[in-house]
């Protein structure tokens, strides 16, 4: 008896074609909740291990390697981060703020045939931190692999539309 | 830091590459400004909270004092001078030693 054969499935990945773009978009707010809901050990692990978090003080930086930067991370660097602001000794830093981040306009940038992708996105972000409200707000970029456990992030740009303004107060979690 | 006002002071960071120094000296100082001064910053994030407070504390109807009380008590005093005592990387010594060399020189006879 001839075996059936299953028909072949074809990988149909067109850039901004749906499957993609529904993905990374969860993928991106997925990210955002960890980082409101302060899981950020989650937060961590949706980076690769190379990966790198990086904020350039203007959209004018190319690299993060040599140059200043108001946030340049590995996942090491992220750690010491997230261990220094859940330190009980940590006093600057009670009580723990709160944030509310919204990420729209997701734009794929690029597929390759592996999967990987670059993706846009823009945020806003509302900060309280004791009585005051901060408002940041800009753009990432997304540069993702994907492995079996879905997408991981390679580096992460994001370019702060007040990243030149003056802060009442640093800011002591990722964006 | 650029004191604005009595009520706003402004830090920045400036990073400089030395002219013919070797390239490990620009990359220790880029990793102390991304580390300690950068608007990330680990390590400043709690003198800013200093800074906060006291102006807080001094703009409100509490206590009219500013503590220097840490490591009080462990100060050495050699020759007239007042040292740190060993493994009080914090201490507020030289604080309270420059409190005291104002007091002298307020009260000291004209």
């Amino acid at each position: 008896m001839a075996k059936k054969k299953a028909p072949k499935k074809k990988a149909v990945r067109r850039v901004n074609g749906r499957d993609t773009q529904h993905e990374v978009e969860q993928f991106l707010y997925r990210q955002a909740e960890v980082l409101d809901g302060k899981r950020w050990q989650e937060f961590i692990d949706l980076f690769a291990d190379d990966g790198v978090y990086w904020m350039p003080p203007e959209p004018s930086h190319t690299t993060w390697d040599g140059m200043p930067a108001i946030f340049a991370e590995d996942k090491n660097l992220m750690t010491v981060r997230m261990k220094r602001v859940l330190h009980p000794d940590a006093w600057s830093q009670r009580p723990l703020w709160g944030t509310n981040h919204v990420v729209g306009n997701v734009v794929i940038e690029k597929e390759s045939a592996t999967g990987d992708v670059v993706a846009r996105s823009r945020f806003h972000m509302m900060e309280l931190r004791r009585d005051d409200v901060r408002h940041f707000a800009g753009s990432y970029v997304h540069h993702l692999k994907k492995t079996r456990d879905g997408y991981r992030i390679k580096l992460q740009r994001v370019d702060m539309t007040n990243a030149q303004a003056a802060f009442d107060y640093v800011l002591q979690v990722w964006v | 830091m650029r004191p604005l006002g009595v009520d706003k002071t402004l830090t920045e960071i400036w990073h400089f590459r030395l002219k013919g120094a070797p390239e490990p000296i620009y990359r220790r100082a880029l990793a102390y400004y991304n580390l300690v001064n950068s608007p990330a910053t680990l390590i400043n994030a709690d003198d800013l909270e200093n800074f906060w407070k006291a102006q807080q504390g001094l703009s409100s109807e509490g206590g009219d004092w500013v503590s220097f009380h840490r490591h009080h008590g462990r100060d050495l005093e050699k020759d007239g001078r007042v040292e740190t005592a060993p493994d009080c990387g914090t201490s507020e010594a030289p604080m309270r030693n420059q409190m005291k060399a104002w007091t002298q020189y307020m009260t000291a006879a004209q």
